[in-house]
């Protein structure tokens, strides 16, 4: 039970780390010092992006249902992947239907926390692997102008694995007594809004 | 090697120092451009980063070798452009370089010590060659330069081993795959990226 107190304070510091890093990106916009134009350009893009948010912090949690080898297993393979996801988009490669499968991603990995699935490693790696590629594409067509490219994507990647840390601190609850009950709530308010997405691209 | 490490780095400081420099008839300027070259440039720093992480999964036995064979190829690459030698695409090849190096940390080590002596020689190279073509023309001291940027990567290289093979088994040996996947990460958009503005 102390246990469960302390990894839920440890996901509670990962959301105020985010918080102050994101405050000191929004107190920078109003300062006259742009060098780290590119850093705070691609450290924002998958924290204002609520649909990315979203997937990242359900993998997150997912894999800590998961368990070992998939929380730790996940962390190390989903930048790679998503990086991947991102060359083909800079590359000008053409995916189809990538806002859908990026609101499908929400939708099942919602699910997935919601009915508290575990399937295989292996056919969970997949599934996420798929999605971080389709969300890695997303990204990786967006450099804006005058960015640096390296900045760019060491704002990107460190934000990509703070919300997937922050997710996995997140998902650390189920070590609480009635953690598995408020994860699986909170899986299905994430199916909720990936069905709230998928509605939005239909109007 | 610890030791060695503590006797060595104030020794290179020391003889590098303007305090030092005053009483000798050289200006050594271009040793600290070098030096400042490996915390400013975000390739080399990336670099050696990765490489130390990848290198601090070895056994304690080959720590030495892969550390001397990645700086060696590094200064090799330097004088390889001193030369006439450069590369085409020289982000390009810098990036290539960090990437490796972060998939190496990111998978566990491999243990083909001559494969990894060679990876090690491979991306030390690629960097050298690459940050010189980048440099190498801007210079007045190419030779204290190259120097400095060695002394800087070593360092570096060095106390990340140091630091991360005292790390204790369990989580923070996941983070250290955690880190040198984000760096490959960094890399393979780089890379893009970089690719994308030559055509």
């Amino acid at each position: 039970m102390r246990d469960g107190y302390r990894y839920a304070l440890h996901g509670l510091r990962g959301v105020l780390l985010l918080a102050v890093i994101c405050g000191g990106d929004v107190a920078l916009a109003h300062t006259a010092h742009m060098s780290g134009h590119g850093f705070s350009a691609g450290f924002s893009h998958p924290i204002f992006g609520y649909d990315h948010l979203l997937a990242m912090l359900a993998v997150g949690i997912w894999g800590a249902f998961l368990g070992a080898p998939a929380i730790w297993a996940l962390p190390v393979t989903f930048p790679l992947v998503m990086a991947f996801g991102a060359v083909l988009g800079i590359g000008g490669v053409w995916l189809p239907g990538a806002e859908w499968v990026i609101a499908l991603s929400v939708l099942s990995l919602g699910a997935a926390i919601a009915l508290a699935a575990r399937p295989p490693l292996v056919f969970a790696a997949v599934l996420v692997g798929l999605f971080a590629i389709f969300h890695g594409y997303a990204h990786g067509r967006e450099l804006p102008e005058d960015s640096s490219a390296l900045l760019f994507a060491i704002g990107f990647v460190l934000a990509t694995g703070l919300i997937h840390l922050l997710g996995i601190g997140i998902g650390l609850m189920v070590r609480l007594p009635n953690g598995v009950a408020l994860l699986r709530l909170g899986g299905v308010a994430i199916a909720a809004a990936g069905c709230w997405l998928g509605f939005q691209l239909a109007a | 090697m610890a030791r060695l490490g503590i006797v060595a780095t104030p020794l290179c400081l020391f003889a590098a120092s303007p305090r030092a420099s005053a009483h000798a008839n050289a200006d050594i300027g271009g040793f600290y451009q070098g030096l400042g070259t490996v915390f400013m440039h975000w390739n080399v720093l990336l670099l050696c980063v990765a490489a130390g992480l990848w290198i601090a999964q070895h056994p304690l036995p080959r720590w030495p070798k892969l550390g001397t064979t990645l700086i060696a190829s590094f200064g090799a690459g330097f004088m390889l452009a001193m030369v006439g030698a450069h590369v085409l695409m020289p982000e390009l090849v810098s990036s290539s370089a960090f990437t490796i190096a972060g998939l190496l940390a990111a998978m566990q080590a491999i243990q083909l010590p001559r494969l990894n002596l060679g990876l090690a020689a491979a991306i030390g190279a690629m960097s050298g060659l690459a940050l010189s073509t980048l440099e190498l023309n801007t210079l007045q001291q190419p030779l204290l330069f190259i120097s400095g940027t060695l002394t800087g990567a070593g360092m570096l290289v060095f106390y990340i081993v140091a630091a991360v093979s005292r790390l204790p088994a369990g989580w923070p040996w996941i983070g250290v795959r955690i880190v040198g996947s984000w760096i490959a990460a960094v890399g393979l958009m780089v890379c893009a990226y970089s690719w994308q503005a030559l055509e």
